[in-house]
């Protein structure tokens, strides 16, 4: 057989064992190790499987995967949650569908000091599902808003998301990082302009609003939420000044929310434990599945599919953003069955090359696919978020589903205007130092 | 039968428990590495003194942290997969289908348990160590063994469920 058959033979086998429900990790590193004994020797792959698992856990800039995430789980320990969405909530709260808003400028609030999707929307949904539920909002509006608004975690840094995207492809995590900032800010405000349509819409999905808040009150409430403030300046002031690597801005911020949840009191053997707990298991979920990815991607270099593909897509009488919608059905068909890392790795080896090919920009590719992958976490059947949600909620997932739905449309209205204006996400990277 | 499915039930309970304390030698790791890399940073800016080596500390605790966690995660089934066929086939096939995603687990993390030894002792002969510190490489690849050892017991387990479940035998909880 030749190098491209036995590819091609690797990429059925990977997706059938990943169908049978084998975990990612293990399926990539089975389906690249012998892969790489069948194009080459044994005695090849085995040094291979070995040093991509050893690689893994000994790689400095590695370091930023548990700091991050130690990060957003010392935010919701630290109790910040509830003053974000109490400032959030004091705020917005006499726009039509005001809690719902308020749920989103809370996430995307607490998005600016955590990094994961499932953490803000299951933190926030704490706090903000009862509040909508005692004013009588329709569940679908309720629940959707925080599902959506959970994936502004991914999207505004820091971003777990663009961290994996940046070791898989070798840009600097630091760019993406920074280049998250204008588009979650944009997605943010496109999800409340979903909600102020559907409450315009259908009055009774949010039947009434609490009373008016006096200014001085909205003023004095800014204060909760100072340590939020000053850990956003400084992880990505940080980054976007060159004072810190993301990974030194990670220490620092994890280290800032350390000392706030002890200021705070809200530091207790037990919640630290949990969070080390939950720091491990996130992380090593995460290297578990780069570490077979790298198994894998080696095994797809060998067999030169990816070059050969970006060569034949590249020399298509067809225009380039034709193809790249091509990729992005094939992220929203995948973001309905995988979760974002796994889609990340299993997609990124092979079309990557076409991206650079065709001359989009890694960077705003690197916007674009994490704008998708959110997408990914609330479609239905598979969308993490939606789990997350039912069980904070305990409501059924298909209520869930029926309100995050119309949220897609405002991931695809950012991805159209982020493609049709790249400067929304090169600017900041554009003008770092 | 009794007998063997009770000596079955405390090999996994030991083998649990292994696990969980293999976290906690791990986890605190990513507290230190916190503090390290903080006052390093600090130290760089406010003292003009960075703490020398910092990043290969760094690198060893990552290792720690990580590889003394596969086993729990992987336990407390926080490895993502997609249950989606699976939870919908009657449970028979389910169970025969889960039993063979285990056994290839198996292969390709023993595979890792055991060459991580080969590799360990090709490190040792070489010498090899970090380059600022001169600290020696081969312990890391022993430890990655031991990690990928304590993770296919764990895999051992599952298969063993996996496949009593399969022949429809009861698993006794105590």
């Amino acid at each position: 057989m030749d190098p491209q058959t036995i590819g091609i033979v690797g990429i059925a086998g990977l997706f059938l064992l990943l169908i049978m429900g084998m975990p990612i990790g293990f399926s990539l590193a089975f389906v690249g190790f012998w892969g790489i004994s069948s194009l080459t020797d044994i005695s090849v792959a085995l040094p291979t499987l070995v040093r991509s698992f050893y690689g893994t856990f000994t790689t400095y800039s590695f370091t930023v995967i548990p700091l991050f995430v130690i990060m957003g789980e010392l935010a919701s320990v630290s109790g910040l949650s509830q003053g974000i969405y109490s400032v959030a909530d004091k705020w917005l709260r006499r726009l039509p569908g005001g809690l719902g808003i308020a749920t989103i400028g809370a996430c995307a609030g607490f998005a600016a000091i955590c990094g994961s999707s499932v953490a803000t929307a299951a933190t926030l949904g704490r706090v903000a599902l009862p509040e909508m539920e005692k004013y009588n909002y329709d569940p679908r509006l309720a629940t959707g808003s925080v599902a959506a608004g959970g994936t502004l975690g991914f999207l505004i840094p820091p971003s777990i998301g663009f961290v994996v995207y940046g070791i898989l492809t070798e840009q600097s995590i630091g760019k993406l990082l920074i280049s998250g900032f204008f588009p979650g800010f944009l997605l943010a405000l496109a999800y409340i302009v979903i909600i102020i349509v559907w409450v315009l819409i259908k009055p009774q999905a949010a039947p009434s609003n609490p009373e008016k808040v006096p200014f001085l009150d909205k003023l004095i409430s800014l204060k909760s939420i100072w340590e939020l403030i000053v850990v956003f300046l400084l992880v990505m002031g940080g980054i976007y000044l060159g004072f810190f690597t993301p990974t030194e801005a990670g220490a620092v911020g994890a280290f800032f929310l350390f000392i706030v949840t002890i200021m705070r009191k809200k530091m207790t053997w037990p919640s630290l434990m949990e969070a080390m707990t939950s720091t491990t298991k996130v992380s090593v979920m995460i290297f578990m599945i780069l570490a077979g990815a790298y198994i894998f991607t080696y095994f797809m270099a060998l067999t030169m599919i990816p070059m050969n593909l970006s060569l034949y897509l590249s020399e298509l009488e067809l225009s380039r953003y034709a193809i790249l919608a091509f990729i992005l059905m094939g992220y929203l068909v995948l973001g309905c069955f995988l979760d974002a890392t796994s889609m990340m790795v299993l997609t990124l080896p092979v079309i990557f090359p076409t991206i650079l090919k065709l001359g989009f920009n890694p960077i705003w590719f690197g916007v674009i696919s994490v704008l998708m992958m959110e997408a990914g976490l609330i479609t239905p059947p598979l969308g993490l978020n939606i789990f997350v949600i039912s069980g904070v909620a305990d409501v059924p997932m298909g209520t869930v589903f029926k309100g995050a739905i119309f949220f897609l449309f405002a991931i695809f209205a950012v991805v159209f205007l982020v493609t049709v204006f790249p400067q929304i996400a090169l600017f900041l990277p554009g003008i770092m130092r | 039968m009794s007998s063997s499915q009770d000596f079955f039930s405390r090999c996994k309970k030991t083998i649990n428990r292994i696990s969980k304390f293999a976290l906690y030698v791990g986890m605190g790791w990513v507290i230190v590495m916190m503090l390290l890399t903080t006052f390093d940073v600090a130290g760089r800016y406010f003292f003009s003194k960075p703490i020398p080596g910092a990043i290969e500390m760094s690198e060893f605790m990552l290792a720690i942290f990580g590889i003394l966690g596969m086993a729990y995660t992987h336990q407390s089934g926080a490895n993502v997969k997609v249950t989606m066929l699976t939870s919908a086939l009657p449970p028979r096939l389910a169970r025969l289908i889960e039993t063979i995603t285990l056994l290839l687990s198996f292969q390709i993390v023993a595979m890792i348990a055991w060459y991580g030894i080969v590799s360990g002792i090709e490190e040792l002969h070489a010498g090899t160590t970090t380059d600022t510190l001169g600290i020696p490489l081969y312990p890391l690849f022993f430890l990655l063994s031991s990690g990928a050892g304590l993770l296919c017991l764990e895999l051992l387990v599952n298969l063993i469920e996996s496949v009593q479940g399969f022949f429809g035998i009861k698993i006794v909880e105590n």
